[in-house]
């Protein structure tokens, strides 16, 4: 073992954590706003948009993330769009997830008894107000430890955007490799990297899952 | 502009790749839930020792992602002198890494049992192993079943990344495909059907396999 | 101030009403009692339309709910106490209570919590205000429900079996706001297992089964003279208890 050639490619390697982490923080944040959407679009049953919704989740939950990037990446060029690496890779975990964050929020908003909907009708409240204040802050307790659930998964899926070449952390440690033909001590440390970034948000789950069934 | 007839000229390739798909995933999940079984009972062990690999095993494996698993499988071994072919190593990389998830989803499984029931277990006379094989597990299996049915739509899903060290799979032949034809939209549009037709088509005939062997679990 | 004529609905196949008529005067208290799955909740709830109909007419104050118009209006005019006291839980008791003055009646955080205070006082609450709904017992959790119908200023109360969730030792606090409420002169619609309430408190006893009224009257008349065969039956089987 030689871990020297992983202390002299630190700061390679931290560039590509950084990277690694701002592709996770676009996808979350891009994917959750989608995500709440169409669960909204969902829920209420909107006529036709539902049914679209419907559609996109069967796919997009039904195909591999590699797939869905592909397509972005290849088949946009392909129908005359210029994307870069980093728009195909923001772009399809953004679709793939917004399509298993919309099923979570569904399932949060679904657990939410129907007498609390009612109440809420009762003292007035329109739809749009008694599902922002009432039905939503409830939702999140139950759809909060899926859904960083969800996001550990997803911060491990940016990885795959190495296979179109985009430099995030596993293309950035493939370059040093290559340089020093120490693959084991590299992704040693490149496993390292990403433990820390996604143990804390594990043992977070863990917690929160604890509380739910309290309540 | 579209020429949809691209996939379909090259089906028997794709197809190829579908059979690879479906191998490799069967492949993977059946070590993975061997691997699931032991990992759930190494982390419900008296012997420390025991529970604390099982533990950093499930840990590891939960908290790094599944293809720098198959890059250090298929690149990193081989530094040692450790070589599988691309295949095998995407089968070990893929049972490894769904192992360390059902074992988590046994482990909650057999915690979902109630004491009662291995109580009145043992007041029969039971020994520890018929207490596990005949009460809990099967118990413990009915619980699972809709998780562990998931966990195979993941590795199914999971397996197109063998593509990434050249597996001949569905998504492997259908970039070979791609560069052949040039029609990108209309293959990978294909294959995604494909794929979403597979997952729908599984997921739907595993839930039926389980409302016929657990006529109650799938009632809820 | 509510007008019902001939008012039906289906659950299904099922005909849960089968074409009510019934007026309630404004400060009049109107207690409906009747055998579990005689349509009486279901009737209520139809007041402020949480149950849509399919025919006949409801007018409360004179809008008329049954043309689905001016909703939040009648409703914002309608308090109701559910069975299951519905709190939101991730509010506490005057959170719950102010919730929705500040949203409907646009009335400032100052004066909805003065007033939120003040009802809760009024229930005997005011030590709980900031408690949440975990916190509190059936009893309490059903009064800060109380409260927070009345902080809308409501011309009518509905309460829908509010004391059946309930701990036997708990029944009473409930009772008395609610006796409390009556004399003061709310308009009520009360459905209610509660032989003892219907004969205090209130003005009319309705009685119905299958999905109709079979009888109405002073509460006096009812339960010392019931003219139909299915009140005897029914009140000689509740009041054995």
């Amino acid at each position: 073992m030689n871990w020297h050639v992983v202390w002299e490619s630190r700061s390679v390697l931290l560039g590509g954590a950084l990277v690694t982490l701002e592709l996770s923080a676009l996808a979350i944040g891009l994917g959750t706003t989608l995500g709440l959407l169409v669960a909204l679009i969902r829920t209420a049953r909107v006529p036709v948009l539902s049914q679209i919704a419907r559609v996109y989740i069967e796919i997009f939950r039904g195909s591999p993330l590699l797939m869905q990037l592909f397509f972005v990446f290849f088949g946009l060029p392909y129908l005359g769009f210029d994307v870069s690496k980093l728009a195909a890779a923001v772009w399809a975990l953004t679709l793939y997830s917004g399509a298993y964050i919309a099923e979570i929020i569904r399932a949060g908003i679904e657990a939410v008894p129907k007498g609390q909907k009612e109440a809420a009708y009762s003292l007035g409240l329109s739809p749009y107000e008694a599902m922002r204040y009432v039905v939503l802050p409830q939702t999140l307790t139950v759809a909060l430890p899926p859904l960083i659930g969800f996001y550990i998964g997803l911060i491990k899926d940016t990885s795959l955007a190495t296979i179109i070449g985009y430099r995030e952390l596993i293309r950035e440690s493939q370059s040093i490799i290559d340089r020093t033909a120490r693959p084991l001590e590299v992704f040693t440390a490149v496993a390292l990297i990403y433990f820390v970034i996604c143990y804390p948000l594990s043992l977070l789950v863990t917690r929160l899952e604890r509380r739910v069934p309290a309540r | 502009m579209f020429d949809w007839g691209a996939p379909i000229r090259n089906l028997d390739l794709l197809m190829q790749g579908l059979v690879v798909t479906l191998q490799v995933a069967t492949l993977s999940f059946v070590f993975a839930f061997a691997l699931g079984l032991v990992g759930a009972l190494a982390r419900r062990s008296h012997f420390w020792p025991l529970r604390f690999v099982a533990t950093v095993y499930v840990e590891v494996i939960r908290n790094t992602p599944v293809l720098l698993q198959i890059f250090v499988i298929f690149f990193g071994l081989p530094s040692v002198g450790i070589r599988f072919d691309a295949v095998t190593a995407g089968i070990i990389a893929l049972s490894v890494n769904s192992g360390a998830y059902l074992t988590e989803i046994i482990r909650a499984g057999i915690q979902s049992i109630s004491r009662g029931q291995i109580e009145a277990a043992i007041a029969l006379g039971l020994t520890p192993a018929q207490i596990f094989g005949r009460v809990v597990f099967p118990q413990a299996l009915r619980n699972i079943y809709p998780p562990v049915v998931n966990q195979f739509i993941m590795v199914l899903l999971g397996s197109s990344l063998l593509s990434a060290i050249a597996v001949p799979d569905l998504t492997g032949n259908a970039l070979v495909v791609n560069s052949r034809t040039y029609r990108t939209v209309e293959v990978f549009t294909f294959v995604t059907l494909v794929y979403a037709g597979l997952t729908l088509t599984a997921s739907g005939l595993l839930n039926l396999l389980g409302r016929l062997l657990f006529p109650r679990a799938t009632a809820r | 101030m509510i007008e019902m004529k001939q008012v039906q609905k289906h659950f299904g196949s099922l005909h849960v009403l089968k074409g009510v008529d019934l007026h309630v005067r404004p400060g009049e208290v109107v207690v409906i009692i009747g055998p579990s799955g005689s349509g009486k909740s279901t009737l209520l709830r139809t007041i402020n339309y949480l149950e849509p109909i399919e025919k006949g007419e409801i007018w409360v104050d004179g809008t008329p709910v049954h043309q689905h118009k001016d909703l939040r209006q009648v409703r914002s005019k309608v308090g109701m106490v559910f069975q299951q006291f519905n709190l939101f839980p991730h509010l506490n008791a005057l959170q719950n209570v102010v919730l929705a003055p500040t949203l409907v009646l646009k009335k400032s955080r100052e004066e909805a919590d003065e007033k939120g205070r003040a009802l809760l006082t009024k229930v005997g609450l005011e030590q709980k205000a900031e408690a949440y709904p975990g916190q509190l017992s059936g009893g309490q959790q059903q009064r800060v429900a109380i409260a927070r119908a009345l902080a809308m200023d409501p011309k009518i109360m509905l309460f829908d079996e509010a004391t059946s969730a309930l701990d036997p030792e708990l029944v009473g606090e409930v009772l008395a706001v609610m006796r409390q409420l009556a004399s003061d002169g709310m308009t009520m619609v009360v459905v209610t297992h509660e032989m003892g309430f219907a004969r205090e408190a209130a003005d009319r006893v309705v009685f119905m089964d299958e999905g109709v009224i079979m009888e109405e009257g002073a509460p006096d008349d009812i339960f010392s003279n019931p003219q139909n065969p299915r009140t005897k039956q029914f009140l000689r089987r509740v009041l054995e208890k």
